[in-house]
This record gives structure tokens, C-alpha cells and sequence, in this order.
């Protein structure tokens, strides 16, 4: 009967692949003995009106598939949807912050005309909704994935011990999952920015109407900018691990100590480059720059930014080997059995 | 806010939704099809609705607990379910599980 073939199609196109055709069968083969039996009729005598009869009782097609399937309807879970929100606000914090910083600086690099403030101002509403968006986007495809890889059962239905609970003290292995996600997250978000969008990571002067752009970082630095994307891939590879885990193992802190070596490293040869980092006049002048806007550019350059940026990687490097040298003394502790000291 | 009726029936569907996947391993000691399945229990005073039964076996076969098999002879393909070892071995489990609630809930009832 069409009715009937009609409705199998409809609940069966909103199963997996794997599982459709047997569903289709089975549910066919149903529908028609429960047909039958209602009318006492055989099936090519049974009129449609008990056939919409029996499918009201049934229920609507999409209810029907959603009774067959074993994985989640859902995007992100009730487990992670607490974690899920509070990325969410600390990257839009770092994104927002950002953004800010980067209107500050066209603004200031601006000629000063209310036209082309206006502009600037228009593009940063442009940049900060893409960016939303993007970032929304991107958010919800990392936890989305975190929630169809994580074991079935391995938050609340296994097996466990009152006596195994950490104490209320600091518990050093337990894995900070918001904090990973945001830094995988981010992380994500840079490697794009290097290798997907590097047109965003330039920096522009309007000028009569006219804007003029040129990339932020001086062409030379592909190993620095090979390091930098090693250690971002790898940086995420081990925050989706330990997200997973949940508990950070002898293995997993080798790891996260040799990556903070990575970053020292990087940091090390970008600080001893720092004076270097920015194109210079001529670089901006062969970037199309107009002469005097490249001068004035270059000045602030000169005087502030690159002075500014050797301490702050002077602070960003010490930072960045002062938790190096942590992580591995929790190494240490680890690997040769001595229990992390609990702060009471 | 809920309604009383819808408040009930979601209580009555709660309470009856454990009670239905013990009937159904019950019956499955022999083998039977989706559609005769749900007569025997209907005529045994348990209705279950066609679109709740057939979920229902597919997810107690996930979990081990019916094995299937397809019925391709003459007339009509049907699919057949049985109890599994595993099923034979929750069964007994639930059944125990069953009795001691209604003991205990004769009690509290009276």
C-alpha cells in the first residue's frame, strides 16, 4: 500500500545508513500484519482510511526514528553544556578584547577624519560579527566532538568508590576540561588565522578614503612560523587527550612539559627578534603605503611597539620557562611515585 | 504548568515502562515476531503502542539481551526475536527484582 511505503520512507530516511533497510523491513512487515488484522481484510482490499488510522496511532515519522536511534539527539550534553557556556564567555572575552585592541590601533593609525573613523568602526562591526559567528561555530564543533568521543557511561555510570573521591585540597591530576577546551579552542583559532586567514593579521591606514594594508610580521620568519604551528597542532592534539582522560597521566605531562619547551624555544628566538618583527618604511612604501603614513608608522613602531614588545616577551618568556621547569618537577613527582603535596 | 491528566499519564507511562520491558523478556522465552508479540501481550491485558514496541526490541537486541533473526520463507518477511543467554540471565534477575517490589509495595499500599 502507498500509504504505508510512504511512511517507512519517511522514518527510515531519518536513520543511519547502516540501519535503515532492516528497520524499513521490519517496520513494513508490521505495519501490514497490523493493518491486516484491524480490517480483516487482506491487505490490496484495505481501504486507505483505516491505513491513516492505523499510522495516527502509530505516531508522526519523526518520533517513530527518534525511538530507533542510539546516539545522542543532541549536540553538546548536559555533562559538558556548564563547560560548553563558560568557553564560550572567556573566548569571546579574549576575541572581544582583541578585536578592541585591533580598532584602537587602525584608529590610531587613522588620519583622524570622522569618514574614515566611520569606516574603521563599520569594519569592526563586520569583524565582530563574523568573528562570532565563527567563533560560536567553531566552540560548538569542538564539543560536539568531545561529546561522540567520550566513552559512553564514563562520567556517571561507572562503577565507583566514595574512598577514591579527592580530597577537598588541591587535586593536581584532575584535568581543568574548561580551561583545555578554551586553550584548544584558541589555539584552533590561531592556526586558522596563520594559515587559513592571514589577511587578518595585518595592519591598515586609511588615507583619504583609500585604505592601505600590508601584513603585520615582516616576511623571514617561516621557521619561527613552522614552530609556532607545531606547537599549536600538537598543543590541541593533547588538550582533546586530556579533556578525554580527565586525569592527567606520566605520559600526558611529558608531553605538556616538552610542548612548554616548544614555546620557550619559539618565544626565544621571536624576543631576539622583536626589533625586526614589524615591516619597516620600506617594506610599507613597496606595500603600496603612502610615503608619509609608512614614516609615521614606522616612528611608532620604532618608539613604542617594538620596545614594548621585547618586555612583553621578556615577561612571556620568563612565565613561559618558569612553567616549563613546574611542569617538570610534576614530572618528576609523577614518574617516581611521590604523591603531589595536598595544601590542607 | 502541567495539566493533572498530562501529569498522570506520564506517571502512569513511568510506572508502566519497566513493567513492559519485563513482559517483553518474559515472552521472548520462545521466539516470536514483533507484531505476534504485541497480540500476546495485549491479550494479556498490556497494551503497548506499535511505535514504542518495535524501538523497544531493537534497543533490548543492542544491549544484548534478544538475539533476532530474519524469517524469509513464504509469505511475509518477519523478524524474529528470542531471549539471549544474557537475556535469560537478566530475566531471572528483573524477575526476582519484580517480586520483591510487589511484596514490598503490598505493603506500603495497605
Amino acid at each position: 500500500m502507498e500509504l504505508i511505503e510512504r511512511y517507512v520512507q519517511e522514518v527510515a530516511r531519518r536513520l543511519p545508513r547502516k540501519q535503515r533497510d532492516d528497520v524499513a523491513r521490519e517496520l513494513r512487515s508490521s505495519l501490514e500484519d497490523s493493518l491486516e488484522s484491524r480490517t480483516g481484510e487482506p491487505l490490496k482490499q484495505v481501504d486507505e482510511a483505516h491505513a491513516v488510522e492505523l499510522l495516527l496511532d502509530f505516531g508522526p515519522p519523526q518520533g517513530v526514528a527518534a525511538s530507533y536511534r542510539t546516539s545522542p539527539d543532541y549536540l553538546i550534553g548536559p555533562g559538558l553544556y556548564p563547560s560548553f557556556i563558560k568557553t564560550m564567555k572567556i573566548c569571546l572575552a579574549v576575541i572581544g578584547g582583541l578585536m578592541a585592541l585591533d580598532l584602537l590601533v587602525d584608529m590610531v593609525g587613522s588620519s583622524g577624519g570622522l569618514r574614515e573613523l566611520g569606516w574603521i568602526g563599520l569594519q569592526a562591526f563586520s569583524n565582530l560579527q563574523s568573528g562570532f559567528l565563527g567563533l560560536l561555530g567553531l566552540v560548538v564543533l569542538v564539543f560536539a566532538i568531545i561529546e561522540r568521543a567520550a566513552t559512553p557511561g564514563s562520567t556517571t555510570e561507572e562503577e565507583w568508590d566514595p574512598r577514591d573521591l579527592p580530597p577537598v585540597s588541591e587535586d593536581r591530576d584532575r584535568v581543568d576540561r574548561t580551561g583545555q577546551i578554551v586553550g584548544s579552542v584558541l589555539a584552533v583559532l590561531a592556526l586558522l588565522l596563520i594559515n587559513v586567514w592571514p589577511e587578518w593579521l595585518q595592519v591598515q591606514v586609511w588615507t583619504n578614503g583609500e585604505r592601505f594594508s600590508a601584513p603585520l610580521v615582516r616576511p623571514g620568519l617561516s621557521v619561527e612560523v613552522f614552530i609556532l604551528n607545531l606547537y599549536l597542532i600538537l598543543g590541541v592534539a593533547l588538550g582533546i587527550v586530556v579533556v578525554l582522560q580527565g586525569r592527567w597521566n606520566p605520559g600526558t605531562r611529558v608531553a605538556d612539559a616538552g610542548l612548554s619547551a616548544v614555546l620557550v624555544f619559539f618565544l626565544s628566538r621571536l624576543w631576539a627578534k622583536s626589533y625586526t618583527l614589524f615591516p619597516d618604511e620600506a617594506g610599507l612604501i613597496e606595500a603600496g603605503w603612502p610615503a608619509e603614513q609608512a614614516t609615521q608608522f614606522a616612528g611608532v613602531v620604532e618608539q613604542v611597539l617594538s620596545p614594548l614588545l621585547w618586555w612583553v616577551y621578556l615577561g612571556v618568556f620568563i612565565a613561559a620557562a618558569w612553567a616549563s621547569i613546574k611542569k617538570l618537577t610534576e614530572v618528576g613527582r609523577t614518574m617516581f611515585g611521590q604523591r603531589p603535596a595536598q595544601t590542607s | 504548568m502541567v495539566s493533572k491528566s498530562t501529569a498522570e499519564s506520564s506517571l502512569t507511562l513511568e510506572l508502566r515502562r519497566g513493567a513492559i520491558v519485563l513482559a517483553i523478556l518474559g515472552q521472548l522465552r520462545e521466539p516470536l515476531y514483533g507484531y505476534s508479540l504485541r497480540e500476546r501481550l495485549a491479550d494479556e491485558g498490556l497494551e503497548v503502542k506499535e511505535g514504542t514496541l518495535y524501538p523497544l526490541l531493537r534497543r533490548l537486541e543492542s544491549q544484548g539481551l534478544l538475539d533476532s533473526e530474519w524469517d524469509v520463507g513464504e509469505g511475509r518477511p518477519r523478524r524474529y526475536y528470542s531471549l539471549s543467554k544474557k537475556g535469560e540471565k537478566v530475566l531471572a534477575e528483573l524477575q526476582t527484582e519484580w517480586e520483591e517490589l510487589v511484596r514490598a509495595l503490598g505493603r506500603l499500599l495497605t
